[in-house]
């Protein structure tokens, strides 16, 4: 079976320098780059509107962005939050509420004095579809901690454990009263949904929850979090840590599979990503100059398999990779059925993750961007680009991409370094 | 007169006071420049204080023009207030003498002339350059103690340097050490014909010799600091940019946050622009011209190079001119890969 993407549309020269990151959320797809800005793309477009007319730039910080994640939620009283959190070379981290209606921005501040000292890498929003478990923010350092906050909107702070308690009442009380008058059940909702109106009072902020430290100091280049309550942390030496969110302990710990023994030959992981409900973890990781992409299952974490390519090279022998160069982004569909993967390579892949098998392959090449004015063939250096690695991809979910077929297929977007954000959507339709 | 402790005692009103009665009296030695020839300063100072401990028998206090005062013997409990003084006046006997004879000593050599007073070379440099500041020297090329050449220079054809009437020669075709210059000093080639020329910079010696060894292009001159540059390298630099026929300007380092640093380094310098070379262009070695060679290695950064790296991003973020550094080390942090400029082909530098 093979899924065809094409390319809805695209914006070459983007930024004035790499796009190092790309983030999509429902009004946006978000991407941050080296010359300092982040640009927000407006998702629902029309047929005949480019992506450039449609955007919002917002200039963050002089040494360049390298990551960019948002967190966007309609919260208790129909409040719509918008949060992108994006991270500098500098090591700092920025916050921008996001006003979806007007498409303003401005910068917020949700981390203390002592807090902001740290050299940032990676960050990662967890928007949690629990009533009883809170949103989190998670972000690593360059000696390889890994930092977890709590993410409240209200003034008023949900506490898990408090509300772990009470669900576990509440639950046992209907089990007792089943035969519980009608009018005595009404009152007491009234009287919660009284209580929780007062309290609405948005105020978002962030609570450290805790942090998960590193036992050397070893870059965390990446991390991701579940909806089953785990949080990943990739190293560039090639471990992978997997963690409990709630205790911050590991449970989980898991070495790189690429080609070992030779010093050059290192295994830096660039990428972790969780299936949509937790059960699986993805990871990309190098194996000398190739990438490779595993898959490990989250509960025994055990190795169940890697996506590989088949390969008439002399390497074949050695090893196997999912990209002919370093792996750069990972991303599960909304159903958790497909993963994209992009890379050096020039490449996006679609593999099934069931069947481990590649579904789609997307050869970019600096010469797709649609205006002619826009293809960027050579860097500042004077390196080519016509083939440009693909620093990010992300799925789109159905229904978030404007345009014809966007309603009924899933779409992909990526960010490229010839400086170009691309969107593309399944052909077809169902 | 003599004083017992018991007057002492009654006369001072307070422990502050007695400790400053009871401290000697120094023969006060100001150290400065007096608009004289310096080895006659030097010999001054050299002779005040002598004549104070051998004749005298009275300590001595050096006032530095910066307000610092070194004493001998020291009244204080450290030890290294004698070192101090000892170092400077080795120095200065030294500079005295190569001054006078018109030689000119290296750092190293000067160091080795005592180990055991010295410790380690860093000291001797200090020690000339607080001794250059007394003076009022605007440079401490003119104590005649300088460093150890360190740059190589190759060139198709002859280099003419001339330093204050004095004219030094470069020879055509073979590798030397960079001569010494001053800063009036100029640096002319000797060429028939006119002919375009091409200047690469090397950061790594054995490329340069690699490159030198290959050479069979007639118009490239190349000049290696060997790591990070010296100032004389960088001064030389900064007089070959009279030469218009040079016309192509290039440097190579390592594609690491160092190699971006080594870069910086002969490219920027706020504070002595003599020491800079604006011509001169960033060429590589870029990680993505060497991650097309598969032959290439790639190391893991390490925690230093990193904190290095976060470092230069701020630094090179305020200046637009280097925005081609900043590409490259953004790419080496996203890549969080670095590599030597060895693995690159001789043709991609020529």
């Amino acid at each position: 079976m093979s899924n065809i993407f094409i390319s809805t549309t695209n914006c070459g020269k983007a930024h004035e320098a790499d796009i190092f990151s790309v983030a999509v959320c429902v009004p946006y797809t978000i991407t941050g780059s080296g010359d300092g800005s982040i640009k927000l793309w407006k998702n629902k477009l029309l047929d005949n509107e480019v992506p450039r007319d449609y955007h919002i730039s917002k200039f963050v910080h002089k040494t360049g962005i390298h990551h960019v994640d948002v967190f966007h939620s309609v919260e208790k009283g129909g409040h719509e939050i918008c949060i992108i959190s994006c991270v500098a070379f500098s090591g700092d981290i920025f916050f921008y509420e996001v006003d979806v209606k007007n498409g303003t921005l401005s910068s917020i501040d949700l981390l203390t004095a002592k807090e902001k000292k740290k050299s940032y890498w990676a960050v990662k929003w967890f928007k949690s579809d629990d009533q009883i478990v809170c949103h989190r923010f998670a972000a690593t350092d360059v000696k390889g901690n890994t930092y977890v906050w709590r993410f409240h909107p209200f003034t008023k702070e949900l506490d898990e454990e408090e509300a772990q308690t009470e669900k576990l009442k509440r639950e046992a009380r209907l089990k007792r009263n089943r035969f519980q008058s009608l009018d005595e059940k009404i009152a007491e909702e009234t009287s919660e949904e009284r209580e929780s109106q007062e309290d609405l009072i948005l105020e978002p902020h962030l609570a450290l929850q805790g942090e998960i430290a590193a036992t050397e100091p070893v870059f965390a280049t990446c991390l991701d979090i579940s909806p089953n309550g785990l949080i990943a942390t990739g190293f560039a030496n090639g471990t992978i840590v997997v963690s409990q969110v709630s205790t911050l302990r590991p449970i989980h710990s898991f070495e790189g599979f690429g080609i070992q023994g030779i010093e050059q030959n290192s295994n830096t992981v660039r990428d972790v990503k969780f299936s949509p409900m937790g059960t699986l973890l993805a990871v990309a990781n190098d194996s000398g100059s190739y990438g490779c992409v595993t898959l490990y299952e989250t509960e025994f974490g055990e190795r169940v398999g890697s996506f590989s390519v088949p390969t008439h090279s002399t390497q074949s022998s050695i090893g196997t990779f999912a990209h002919n160069g370093w792996v750069f982004g990972l991303s599960f569909n909304s159903t958790g059925e497909f993963l994209a993967t992009c890379g050096y390579d020039s490449k996006v892949r679609v593999w099934d993750v069931k069947s481990r098998e590649r579904v789609s392959t997307i050869n970019i090449s600096a010469n797709d961007v649609e205006n002619e004015q826009e293809i960027m063939l050579e860097d500042e250096s004077g390196d080519s680009l016509k083939y440009p690695p693909v620093f990010g991809v992300k799925f789109i979910a159905k229904g978030i991409r404007g345009g014809m077929g966007s309603d009924s297929n899933e779409g992909l977007c990526c960010v490229c370094m010839d400086r170009s954000v691309r969107w593309f959507r399944e052909a077809g339709g169902s | 007169m003599s004083r017992n402790l018991a007057t002492l005692m009654s006369q001072c009103n307070s422990r502050s006071e007695l400790c400053a009665a009871l401290e000697p009296n120094p023969r006060r030695i100001h150290f400065n420049s007096t608009g004289t020839d310096v080895t006659e300063v030097l010999e001054m100072i050299l002779s005040l204080s002598r004549n104070s401990i051998e004749q005298h028998q009275q300590p001595i206090a050096i006032i530095q023009s910066n307000g610092g005062t070194l004493s001998f013997p020291d009244v204080g409990m450290s030890t290294s207030a004698a070192k101090k003084i000892a170092v400077l006046f080795s120095l200065m006997r030294t500079i005295q003498v190569t001054v006078s004879t018109g030689q000119i000593r290296t750092i190293r050599d000067v160091y080795y002339t005592n180990v055991e007073l010295y410790g380690d070379q860093r000291k001797v440099e200090t020690g000339l350059c607080s001794i250059a500041k007394n003076l009022h020297l605007s440079s401490r090329d003119s104590l005649n103690i300088l460093p150890a050449q360190k740059g190589l220079c190759y060139s198709p054809f002859d280099i003419v340097v001339q330093t204050n009437g004095q004219e030094n020669l470069i020879p055509a075709k073979t590798s030397s050490m960079i001569p010494y210059l001053a800063q009036n000093s100029t640096a002319r080639i000797v060429m028939r014909g006119d002919a375009n020329l091409k200047l690469i910079v090397l950061e790594k010696e054995a490329v340069y010799n690699k490159l030198v060894g290959a050479n069979t292009a007639e118009d490239t001159i190349f000049i290696t600091g060997k790591g990070y540059p010296d100032f004389l390298t960088r001064l030389f630099l900064n007089r070959l940019q009279q030469n218009i026929c040079i016309l192509d300007w290039r440097i190579y380092t390592d594609a690491d946050p160092h190699g971006i640093d080594i870069a910086l380094k002969y490219m920027q310098n706020d504070d002595h622009e003599h020491y800079m070379c604006q011509k001169l262009v960033y060429k590589g070695a870029l990680l993505t011209q060497l991650l097309r060679r598969k032959e290439a290695q790639f190391l893991q950064m390490s925690q230093r190079d990193l904190s290095l790296a976060i470092g230069l991003t701020n630094r090179l973020a305020s200046n637009s001119s280097t925005k081609l550094l900043r590409v490259q080390l953004q790419r080496q942090l996203f890549f969080q890969k670095k590599a030597e400029m060895n693995s690159l082909l001789t043709s991609q530098y020529l």
